[in-house]
């Protein structure tokens, strides 16, 4: 189960991903393509060629995720929800192209710009497009295994074994013998999170958290896993395209909102009001209930953002320099003391409901 | 070349842009700006790219939908025979634009302010519907300033409550407490202003329009050339947002004792052709009440990036504020709409 999800975009990696593509005129002849220009863009190619604009990607996924992927885009659009970006099929009718040793797969190019985390049009129309795709995923059957994806019940035992290593990290912190400047902010900050993480798991147990998992369930969903900025291409004729369904799971559809919301208060600052605006984008579309406001606010008091702030420290052995940073993990921070009021509003709020 | 071209060899140009560009090159030498090439097509300027191919690209399809929608007095930037709009010359990018003729439009009497934000109403009109081509590059501002106005507002307390543990104040430090309870009141306003008068309406506006702006519609983006028409240039930044920012940038740089009636000339004269609604108006307030330089030096100051030294910064900073103050009589004028 993946919870680590605020690692910011690695360029390095995306470079060396990128540089692992063997592309040459043979394999370009193989897709049936005259390219006329190839630029890397994140972690593909756009391909520019005589049958028009593709998207390259090497496959890193096994083949029944790829498989799977396909059948939950062709599932999300014959449901109504068409904004996903469809694998095309090669003369043969399969969607992977086998090149020395390697996968690889074209979806249709499509231009447009990456949403604004400071303009709330793109958040409300991001999660609205979020609540239309949960919609649409509804009902859906694979013929391949997906049993490694499925996530229903599982959150406990996820915040379980990011408390144990949060527990680790404090055990290292204090036994190191030179100790940095900053090390008595970091051990501070991970016996927060410690405390945070276990009353994260208090409301989880506590919660309807079982009875929303039975719900989501039975309807035969699932999530994106992965839904950010990065992955919604706004197009310039109004239209919003999902893309990054490579992470998909089948789990409560909150766990989507939660991560969406989560991340964007960490960048624009822990506002309860317009945390409670965005779920009400969502409910516009796709009413929540009781429960999953109950599961939200277990999720949120979770400190997800922690292996991030501290791994600087405990994984790389640097100084943490950046002020910002620095600032995120002081527990004296009024950043710090903005989220923790938030965590508090939020949960009060899910009680009142 | 001499001057700042040093490294760039008279006769490789000539060989390189009469290839790629299939002119014939009668003479060259160096300008304020790049380097002026008299062609067989006209006069061309050369001039070194700042930006990635994709950037370029975005900025001269503008040029060009903007020419082909009746905005003509524009340079747009030359493409090469093989369809590029940049030629590659030691490790560097170049572009060749169109040369216009003229001098820098100075702004002193209110005909001369209705004729700029005129020609602005119209370079709006003719830039709205524009989408940008595949592959390249669009720069996208929609949206993003109001809660931008309310973080800088927070970080300007942010940055005062860090001062107050600070045992020796520096000349930037006590020179910034003087002003920033009064400039964090601005920035808070207005944010308040696009809040309460509906600036993400006007976004939502431009967005459906697809409207693109000029991003640097000052002064010093404006010629008047032989015919005494406005020429704009500096579009290379343009980007897509609301129109009610470049409007602001135009007001922010009139100079002079009549700023006031530099404004109302101007708003007049664009609202003639493009109306400016209650709202609109507000907009533009903000826009102009928001301390953006001083912003802009004490989060050098205080933010990640110090690539001033402290002298350098105390002097930018005394002038910010100079600036600022300037503003006032344009923003009593936005103030009181309705003598307009």
């Amino acid at each position: 189960m993946n919870f680590e999800i605020f690692i910011e975009e690695d360029r390095q990696k995306e470079r060396e991903l990128l540089a692992s593509y063997d592309l040459d005129v043979e394999f370009f002849s193989k897709l049936g393509l005259k390219i006329k220009q190839i630029v890397p863009e994140r972690n593909c190619y756009r391909v520019e060629s005589d049958k028009g604009f593709y998207c390259l990607k090497k496959m890193d996924l096994s083949y029944d995720d790829i498989y799977v992927m396909q059948e939950m885009t062709m599932h999300l659009k014959g449901n109504g929800f068409a904004n996903t970006f469809e694998i095309m099929h090669q003369e043969n009718d399969e969607i992977l192209v086998p090149y020395r040793g390697s996968q690889y797969y074209l979806s249709k190019w499509m231009d447009g710009r990456d949403g604004d985390y400071l303009n709330l049009l793109d958040i409300k129309t991001s999660i609205e497009a979020l609540a239309r795709f949960h919609q649409a995923s509804v009902g859906f059957e694979s013929k391949y295994n997906t049993g490694h994806r499925r996530l229903f019940g599982r959150w406990k035992e996820s915040f379980l074994q990011r408390l144990n290593e949060i527990e680790a990290a404090k055990i290292q912190i204090a036994s190191e013998e030179t100790k940095s400047d900053n090390a008595p902010i970091i051990a501070q900050y991970l016996e927060n999170c410690r405390q945070n993480a276990k009353h994260a798991i208090q409301l989880l147990e506590k919660c309807s958290y079982e009875k929303l998992n039975a719900r989501d369930e039975s309807q035969k969903g699932f999530i994106h896993h992965d839904y950010g900025f990065h992955n919604i291409l706004h197009t310039f004729d109004n239209e919003i395209y999902v893309g990054g369904l490579e992470s998909y799971a089948f789990d409560v559809k909150v766990h989507d909102l939660a991560h969406f919301i989560f991340r964007l208060m960490r960048r624009r600052g822990w506002d309860i009001e317009s945390a409670l605006d965005m779920i009400g984008y969502y409910n516009e579309v796709s009413r929540l209930e009781k429960e999953d406001y109950q599961v939200l606010a277990a999720y949120f008091a979770f400190p997800h953002d922690c292996k991030q702030l501290y791994r600087q420290h405990y994984i790389e052995g640097k100084e943490v320099e950046d002020l910002e940073e620095l600032d995120k993990i002081n527990v004296e921070s009024e950043y710090y003391q903005t989220k923790r009021n938030f965590i508090h509003e939020f949960e009060k709020f899910s009680r009142l409901l | 070349m001499p001057g700042s071209f040093t490294r760039i060899k008279r006769h490789e140009i000539m060989e390189l842009v009469e290839s790629e560009y299939g002119f014939k090159i009668i003479n060259m030498h160096e300008g304020d700006k790049g380097i002026l090439i008299y062609t067989d097509c006209g006069i061309k300027m050369l001039k070194k790219a700042k930006r990635d191919e994709a950037k370029i690209q975005f900025a001269a399809y503008a040029y060009e939908y903007l020419i082909d929608r009746g905005f003509t007095n524009v340079s747009k930037i030359n493409k090469t025979l093989s369809g590029s709009y940049t030629i590659n010359y030691n490790n560097s990018r170049y572009v060749i634009q169109d040369y216009a003729r003229g001098k820098i439009m100075e702004i002193k009497t209110p005909e001369a302010a209705a004729q700029a934000a005129h020609a602005l109403a119209l370079l709006h009109k003719a830039a709205e519907g524009f989408v940008p081509p595949k592959g390249s590059h669009a720069r996208v501002d929609w949206g993003k300033w109001m809660d931008k106005f309310k973080a800088n507002s927070i970080n300007i307390r942010k940055y005062s409550k860090t001062l107050q543990d600070k045992k020796e104040l520096s000349r930037f430090d006590r020179i910034y407490l003087k002003h920033a309870e009064d400039y964090y009141e601005k920035m808070f306003n207005a944010y308040l202003i696009m809040r309460n008068f509906g600036y993400l309406e006007k976004v939502q506006q431009s967005m459906k329009q697809n409207q693109l702006i000029h991003s640097e519609y000052r002064r010093h983006s404006l010629m008047l050339d032989d015919k005494g028409e406005v020429f704009v240039t500096n579009l290379e930044n343009c980007a897509y947002d609301i129109r009610e920012a470049d409007i602001a940038t135009l007001l922010e740089s009139f100079t002079g004792r009549n700023k006031a009636e530099l404004a109302i000339a101007a708003l007049k004269a664009y609202s003639a052709v493009i109306k400016l609604d209650r709202r609109s108006i507000k907009v533009i307030q903000a826009f102009l009440l928001q301390p953006k330089r001083f912003y802009k030096v004490i989060e050098r100051y205080y933010g990640r990036k110090k690539n001033f030294t402290e002298a350098e910064l105390v002097y930018k900073l005394e002038r910010a504020i100079k600036k600022e103050i300037r503003k006032a009589p344009v923003l009593e004028v936005l103030e009181d709409y309705r003598t307009l």
